[in-house]
């Protein structure tokens, strides 16, 4: 497919994540790049001096996907905006069935959802055409990082 | 217990401490408000005004409706007499189309779209719905206004099977049970649910078409033309087609059981539907947001939603309320809140709200349905939604696009 992958900086990025590569929560960023081909987009590659890598994916309908990577190569958190809502079965990796089943139940306000578990945290909200989410996994947030820069 | 829960809890942790955002530096307080006008509601009728009830919701829910703005939609055989009349349909303006769960069709027949994609998966936040694409006249029954011949979404319709896989989402919302409503009616700002100037591509917005074979035993990712996509049925009206108003009355103290009001349709067009002296908020064209500002934290995303049942934005200072309770914010006194909105061309206008403590409000009277002082954290520290709590004792409008005159969305109040 006709990708870019344009790397931005890469500062503390580990030799093994230096590959733009995309993968759901709790994944491997090394080992599996399908978030950026299901939404047909080109990649971008920040990090910050936290310790931790944004994988960023745009494509041209607006859609905005970030895979926040740990030191250790690992996606702890997730996000996305745009005009549309990205396969969450892809983005929410190994947690997405458990996020599912506390997602379970009577919720009537379509325009906004917030699961919170002890292994997962997923939010989401929007209208049509603007929309947003992000989830992240307690247990594989960096210290002192703050789920605010989840954006 | 009742309610609804803007969030959905499972054990333990909760989206710890949110930081951030809070007032901070100055930007000037904005001006005081204009004493607003005194509210005058279009009562239902012939040729444009429909109503609308703030009720518990459809027989089947488990949980009270709150916030949650109904009609009444005849949804008829194309080009026939026979109809059925379902009641409770949500009326939303943050999204666009027709949409009815099937097991309320029970008793007439609606033909399937006669060309293209034959099923839609429409994304809401929250869950996704998924079913076939029919051809339908809808007639609102207190107004008169009709559809004639429009594509609607038929969720849950068996003939092209169960949610696939790909149209799971959160939550699958293919029932009245799970979906909260007999269907919804999305007067959103924009004139189908997908592309408004062309092709729908499967993967650009949170409509998504496909073309099923008959059960649903297989399905493919489809493009849907212009034409093919679910309109927004006041779009296709003859007359009166070019917005919405919905006027819901003032509500006396925090709570008051089944308020109704009126869907108004048309801006401009009738002696009933004028802009008068509201002030219009243009909006983006492409997202149909505008902006805001409260205390000094300023928001790139705002927009007024019915389908929202509370006003959500970030404030530091106000307390979430507890689980199960914690998509709502309980501060422990009532919080006076002046947000400023902006639309394009720098224009403003002053959003006045109260925030009070949502559990005591639930739990003075478990059988109230109209809070409009009921708020919660957005989980976008860039979001400023007024939703369903807002409109209670204003008119609101929800301006649509043209395409052919060029002009974009807009809010008014």
């Amino acid at each position: 497919m006709k990708l870019t992958h344009t790397v931005v900086t890469s500062l503390l990025l580990t030799a093994g994540a230096c590959a733009p590569a995309f993968a759901g929560l709790g994944g491997d960023a090394t080992s599996v790049d399908a978030d950026r081909v299901s939404v047909k987009g080109t990649v971008r590659v920040t990090t910050s001096a936290a310790g931790f890598a944004v994988h960023e994916i745009s494509n041209a309908s607006g859609l905005r996907i970030q895979e926040y990577v740990g030191a250790n190569g690992k996606v702890f958190a997730v996000s996305w905006r745009g005009p549309g809502v990205p396969d969450l079965s892809q983005m929410l990796g190994t947690y997405y069935a458990t996020a599912r089943t506390a997602a379970a139940g009577p919720h009537y306000d379509h325009h906004h959802l917030t699961v919170a578990t002890r292994d997962v945290v997923v939010q989401s909200s929007g209208h049509a055409r603007s929309f947003f989410g992000r989830a992240w996994a307690p247990a594989l947030l960096p210290q002192n990082f703050s789920v605010q820069d989840i954006r | 217990m009742r309610k609804i829960l803007g969030l959905v809890l499972v054990p333990l942790v909760l989206a710890a401490g949110c930081g951030g955002g809070g007032g901070s530096s100055g930007g000037g307080t904005p001006p005081p408000p204009p004493p607003p006008p005194a509210q005058v509601i279009a009562p239902p009728g012939p040729p444009n005004v429909e109503r609308i009830i703030v009720d518990s919701g459809p027989a089947g829910l488990t949980l009270t409706a709150v916030n949650t703005a109904y009609v009444s939609v005849n949804v008829c055989q194309p080009g026939t007499n026979t109809c059925k009349l379902i009641d409770h349909i949500e009326i939303d303006s943050g999204s666009v189309g027709l949409r009815i769960i099937s097991s309320e069709l029970a008793g007439i027949t609606l033909p399937a779209v006669s060309s293209g994609p034959n099923a839609e998966c429409l994304a809401f936040a929250d869950g996704d719905s998924w079913g076939s694409l029919a051809v339908a006249d809808m007639e609102l029954p207190v107004s008169g206004k009709k559809a004639a011949g429009i594509t609607v979404h038929v969720i849950g319709d068996p003939s092209v099977g169960a949610a696939p896989s790909f149209c799971q989402g959160m939550k699958t919302e293919n029932t009245v049970a799970d979906f909260g409503a007999n269907g919804i009616l999305g007067v959103g700002p924009f004139i189908n649910d997908c592309n408004s100037a062309g092709d729908c591509g499967h993967g650009t917005q949170s409509a998504n078409y496909y073309t099923c074979t008959a059960g649903g035993s297989s399905c493919s990712q489809a493009t849907a033309t212009l034409a093919q996509q679910v309109p927004n049925p006041v779009v296709t009206f003859a007359a009166d087609n070019n917005g919405v108003i919905i006027e819901l009355p003032a509500v006396s103290g925090a709570t008051q059981a089944s308020p109704t009001g009126s869907l108004v349709l048309g801006i401009g067009t009738q002696s009933n539907n004028a802009l008068g002296s509201a002030t219009k908020l243009s909006a983006n064209a492409s997202t149909g947001n505008i902006t805001a500002s409260l205390n000094g934290t300023n928001f790139q995303i705002a927009y007024l939603d019915s389908g929202s049942n509370a006003n959500f934005f970030h404030d530091s200072a106000l307390t979430v309320c507890p689980a199960p309770n914690a998509g709502f914010y309980c501060p422990a006194a009532i919080v006076s809140e002046n947000a400023t909105l902006t639309g394009a061309g720098a224009v403003t206008l002053a959003a006045p709200f109260s925030v009070d403590n949502a559990v005591n409000m639930f739990s003075q009277n478990a059988t109230y349905t109209a809070f409009p002082d009921l708020s919660g954290p957005a989980i976008d520290n860039t979001a400023f939604d007024l939703g369903l709590s807002f409109f209670f004792g204003r008119n609101v409008f929800t301006g649509f696009e043209s395409v052919s005159a060029n002009t974009e969305p807009y809010f008014a109040y």
